[in-house]
């Protein structure tokens, strides 16, 4: 299966209200899950919404 | 209405999760919630979509709350209202995304449901908050975004897979990924870097003014 985009990373909320909360990074080239935390060191894990900023690279 | 807001919206390290800046939430502690958000890539303010649909009383309607931010500090620059799509009981919208569909010559816009895993998907201009265009998408929705580079619509349904949906009017299923079961609400996309300082400027926030598809000022209290 080809990538759904090539040459970019997904950041994905997984949401509280079902299994464990998390964000997650994809690497969209090869389709794989690069890393996964909890933002704040852990503190929230009931968020919604992520946007990448291009000013400075954080999300 | 209550949501589970904490009344803030924070800044991450992408890859760590490490905090690095903390804004207000206009809609306050166990406010509505923000749903979605976006970085407008020419200007570097954000755009935040209120999760919790808003009763507006002047229209006697529940409607999708957007603000247009600055990162800084997050001072409100502009709110629009849009009717609220589904349930206002249960739902919340949780997709938003700059984008400039090429069948709309490019104009800006913000592209949102207005509610909860829908399959309409509102063009919504920028400036007026009129709605330009809805289109109807192969699969309901919980978090959209564009690649600048190509146009093409990057979304999740939530429980099962993201798709690309290629450019707009987004109808056809360009490609699939598993999310291996995951629950998503909301995605981002990395982006070319093409802004930078403008939010430094005061002068960016005094553009303070509401505005409905139907050009009436809303009532900026909530609940």
């Amino acid at each position: 299966m080809g990538s759904i985009l090539p040459n970019s990373l997904l950041w994905a909320y997984d949401f509280a209200a079902v299994g464990a909360a998390a964000m997650r990074v994809w690497d969209l080239m090869s389709d794989i899950v690069i890393t996964t935390f909890v933002p704040g060191n852990g503190t929230h894990g009931n968020g919604r919404g992520v946007a990448f900023d291009p000013s400075d690279g954080n999300i | 209405m209550g949501g589970f807001g904490d009344g803030f919206i924070h800044k991450n390290n992408p890859f760590t999760g490490v905090e690095i800046l903390t804004i207000p939430d206009p809609g306050g502690v166990n406010g509505p919630g923000i749903g979605a958000l976006d970085v407008d890539p020419d200007d570097c303010s954000l755009w935040a979509a209120v999760y919790r649909p808003i009763f507006n009383q002047q229209e006697g309607i529940f409607v999708s709350r957007i603000y247009n931010l600055n990162p800084r500090n997050g001072k409100v620059i502009k709110t629009i209202d849009i009717p609220f799509q589904g349930d206002p009981t249960i739902d919340g919208n949780d997709t938003l995304a700059i984008a400039r569909p090429s069948d709309l010559g490019g104009r800006k816009v913000i592209l949102t449901d207005a509610g909860e895993i829908r399959t309409e998907l509102f063009a919504v201009d920028v400036n007026t908050g009129a709605i330009l265009k809805a289109y109807i998408l192969p699969v309901g929705v919980a978090g959209i975004d564009e690649d600048e580079v190509t146009g093409d619509l990057i979304v999740t349904d939530v429980f099962s897979s993201f798709y690309n949906l290629g450019p707009a009017p987004y109808g056809t299923i360009k490609g699939t990924l598993d999310n291996l079961s995951h629950s998503v609400e909301d995605i981002s996309l990395n982006q070319p870097r093409r802004c930078g300082n403008e939010c430094d400027d005061e002068s960016s926030d005094h553009h303070h003014n509401h505005h409905s598809p139907h050009e009436e000022s809303s009532d900026e209290s909530s609940d």
